[in-house]
């Protein structure tokens, strides 16, 4: 089991945490949660799905303790703009997102936006993950991270920023 | 008349869930007065595109093998 699965593991909590110490830990705990719970494992699903459903409940769990913590992401959200309602228009004059993505390679363009991804906070690169590598409804991300559907579009939109102000610093 | 902030959360807003046709008329008429909003709007879907390119192809990461040996030492203990 541990062969066969261990390194599509890591990388799969790697894609959603910057810690590999962490993602490591996650990954060791999965198996001995599936070990102590074999019996409810299904015989037509397959375990390397099974084992992954595993781990990202971990995941979630983490970010869920990481959340009460540190400090809430949304809260500070919205302290850092109360008073600067025009603020997106500051942040806007050089935007040059679309020349970057077509003209620069793609390996290289998106190992940048990994880099940018890192600078984001947990909770948001967590949200992201879940949105991109997972796919889930918008509706499963607000129960997985506890939040309602306008915080996940705010975080959503603020992170888009922090990742454009990042991409566009990379290429100027 | 919506803000800025309000418009662009709606453009978000779009990437998730279907809007209403109030909410795309808005975004369109705000888009043609305000070249920022426009702006986003463009970079909001380049960027959603890259992303979801990026989680395509994740980075591979591997345990060594000691650390395989490891992790079934441990594990053979529960």
């Amino acid at each position: 089991m541990i062969d066969d699965h261990s390194d599509y593991l890591l990388s799969f909590a790697m894609s959603k945490l910057r810690d590999i110490d962490l993602a490591k830990d996650l990954v060791q705990d999965t198996f001995v949660s599936a070990l102590t719970k074999i019996e409810t494992f299904e015989k037509r699903s397959k375990l390397r799905t099974w084992l992954t459903s595993i781990l990202n409940r971990k995941i979630i769990d983490h970010w869920r303790k990481a959340e009460t913590r540190y400090t809430d992401p949304i809260s500070n959200f919205f302290n850092q703009n109360d008073d600067s309602r025009h603020w997106i228009l500051e942040k806007t004059t050089n935007s040059n997102i679309k020349n970057i993505d077509e003209q620069i390679n793609e390996t290289e363009t998106l190992t940048e936006l990994g880099d940018c991804l890192d600078t984001l906070p947990e909770k948001w690169r967590g949200i992201v993950a879940s949105k991109y590598l997972d796919e889930k409804e918008s509706e499963q991300i607000c129960n997985d991270f506890d939040i309602t559907s306008s915080n996940l579009w705010v975080i959503m939109h603020r992170a888009k920023l922090l990742l454009r102000d990042c991409l566009n610093s990379k290429w100027t | 008349m919506k803000n800025c902030q309000e418009i662009t959360q709606d453009i978000e807003k779009g990437h998730m869930t279907k809007l209403s046709i109030k909410e795309r008329l808005e975004i369109r008429v705000h888009s043609i007065l305000c070249p920022p909003c426009r702006q986003y709007f463009k970079d909001s879907a380049t960027i959603d595109n890259m992303l979801k390119r990026r989680f395509r192809h994740p980075e591979q990461y591997q345990f060594s093998l000691e650390e395989k040996e490891n992790m079934k030492k441990n594990i053979r203990k529960v």
